[in-house]
């Protein structure tokens, strides 16, 4: 609905006709809340699952990974613990079709879209931003500079 | 076409509210952008919430250096501070203000108290509030802005009865559903319901041992709410002890439009968007909910009717649409 509308829209995401959500969990409700928000935006689209382990079909044109953990949000990205489940996509096959993958923090309702030939770049942005955070968090000297405004 | 400019949070509440308005200015005939100071941030400032510092003063200075580009770069006609000012300073306010932009607060949080929102509100062409109890608080405030009451609403694209599936049904159906957080003041209240068929969907019920089984611990957004009111034979609208006083919230209007019924809190903001006992029913206290609540299963076509006016006043009255018109017509640009 309008979360996803605007997500999609903001990335500039023309219409798509497969969209492939991949088993990234056991949890029954990812793909079923999933294909529904997706046949409600797009009802001519085709929306299916895409089995553990398995690469998404050449021919989608959105691929949805579902990061589903709870995390201590909004401090963790839940995307940083998949940081090597996102390389390894970003490696395979999908990086040089010309879908749209969308990063989804299910239990947050978060959502961001990459082009699936920038998608390795973006895994390693996040993978700085993790480092940084880290960082951030254990130095006394910056969390000194950095105290609360309020 | 004028030009809006949008400072929100998107991360995720009971509704996407802040969206919806956008939607609804479009459709008015704005052209309208959101920024968002939680979500889809830059680099540094991913890197500074991520390790907890989104509350440091340089936090601080990369959203409003952020919000005063784009500003310069859209040239909007109205910034509208949406949900509440979490992060803009009174220097950012009046940098774009000074470019002939109109400044607007539309407050629903009552976090109006800390010193750069407190200074901040003689800036503000105009404050809409979501709770009557904070227009007197401003309108005390030195130099004082106009305020005036701005309510919750619907979407009826969002927000529409839906056929659900058997499936669907037996998934998500319950004589009693709360969607929500699971406020101290929710576990308390729906611990006394469980002789009821209760469902309690959203986040940190596990806090209650005595509502295991009632709760799913799997996320509620978006269409998955909408068929979850659809679904239930009686919502439960009771809000945070915080964020309101005498406000409501969107609940007992998305309910509403979605054809379902709500038995809310009687919030006094509420008496002046639907008729009490005729559109929505209110509850006093736990035990008047169960009696209510008892009453109203037993009386289907009862129920549904309030349900029916409850929709046809909401859509005639309480669209996101209605709002942008109100906040147009406010300030002039209607």
């Amino acid at each position: 609905m309008i979360y996803f509308e605007h997500v999609l829209r903001q990335a500039r995401v023309p219409p798509p006709r497969l969209i492939e959500v991949l088993a990234t969990s056991a949890e029954p409700w990812v793909f079923a809340d999933l294909r529904a928000e997706m046949l409600d935006l797009f009802p001519q689209a085709v929306v299916r699952e895409r089995a553990r382990g398995e690469g998404p079909a050449a021919d989608a044109d959105l691929v949805v990974v579902p990061l589903v953990e709870a995390g201590d949000f909004p401090h963790q990205d839940v995307a940083y613990r998949s940081l090597s489940a996102l390389r390894a996509l970003a490696d395979g096959p999908l990086a040089r079709s010309r879908a749209h993958v969308l990063l989804y923090r299910a239990r947050w309702r978060d959502a961001e879209v990459v082009k699936a030939a920038a998608l390795r770049g973006h895994v390693s942005r996040l993978a700085r931003e993790r480092r940084l955070a880290a960082w951030i968090e254990r130095s006394a000297l910056l969390k000194k500079i950095l105290k609360p405004r309020h | 076409m004028a030009r809006l400019l949008m400072v929100a949070g998107t991360q995720p509440t009971a509704s996407d509210l802040h969206l919806l308005y956008l939607r609804a200015f479009e459709k008015i005939g704005f052209t309208a952008t959101l920024l968002a100071h939680d979500s889809a941030l830059p680099f540094a400032e991913k890197v500074l919430q991520q390790g907890r510092r989104q509350l440091s003063a340089a936090h601080f200075a990369l959203v409003n250096r952020r919000v005063r580009r784009a500003a310069e770069r859209l040239r909007p006609d109205l910034l509208l501070v949406s949900g509440s000012n979490w992060y803009l300073l009174p220097e950012t306010l009046r940098a774009i203000k000074r470019r002939g932009c109109r400044v607007v607060l539309n407050e629903q949080h009552l976090q109006v108290f800390r010193p750069y929102q407190a200074e901040a509100l003689e800036i503000y062409d105009h404050v809409f509030t979501q709770d009557s109890a904070l227009i007197p608080l401003v309108r005390a405030a030195p130099r004082a802005p106009s305020v005036t009451l701005l309510g919750p609403a619907c979407d009826p694209v969002e927000h529409r009865p839906i056929a659900l599936t058997d499936e669907e049904r037996a998934r998500l159906r319950s004589d009693i559903a709360c969607v929500g957080w699971a406020y101290p003041n929710r576990l308390q209240l729906f611990e006394g319901l469980l002789d009821f068929d209760l469902r309690l969907w959203g986040m940190g019920w596990d806090a209650s041992p005595a509502l295991a089984g009632r709760f799913r611990n799997e996320p509620v957004h978006g269409l998955k709410k909408t068929k979850i009111y659809n679904a239930a034979r009686i919502v439960v609208n009771l809000q945070s002890t915080t964020y309101q006083t005498d406000g409501v919230t969107c609940r007992p209007f998305e309910v509403a439009a979605c054809g379902g019924f709500c038995l809310s809190e009687p919030k006094k903001d509420l008496a002046a968007f639907f008729t009490p006992g005729e559109e929505m029913v209110t509850f006093e206290d736990a035990a008047d909910l169960r009696e209510k609540a008892a009453y109203y299963l037993a009386h289907e076509d009862e129920r549904r009717a309030i349900a029916a006016r409850a929709r046809a006043r909401a859509l005639r009255e309480h669209t996101y649409e209605h709002r942008a018109r109100q906040v147009a017509a406010t300030l002039g640009m209607g």
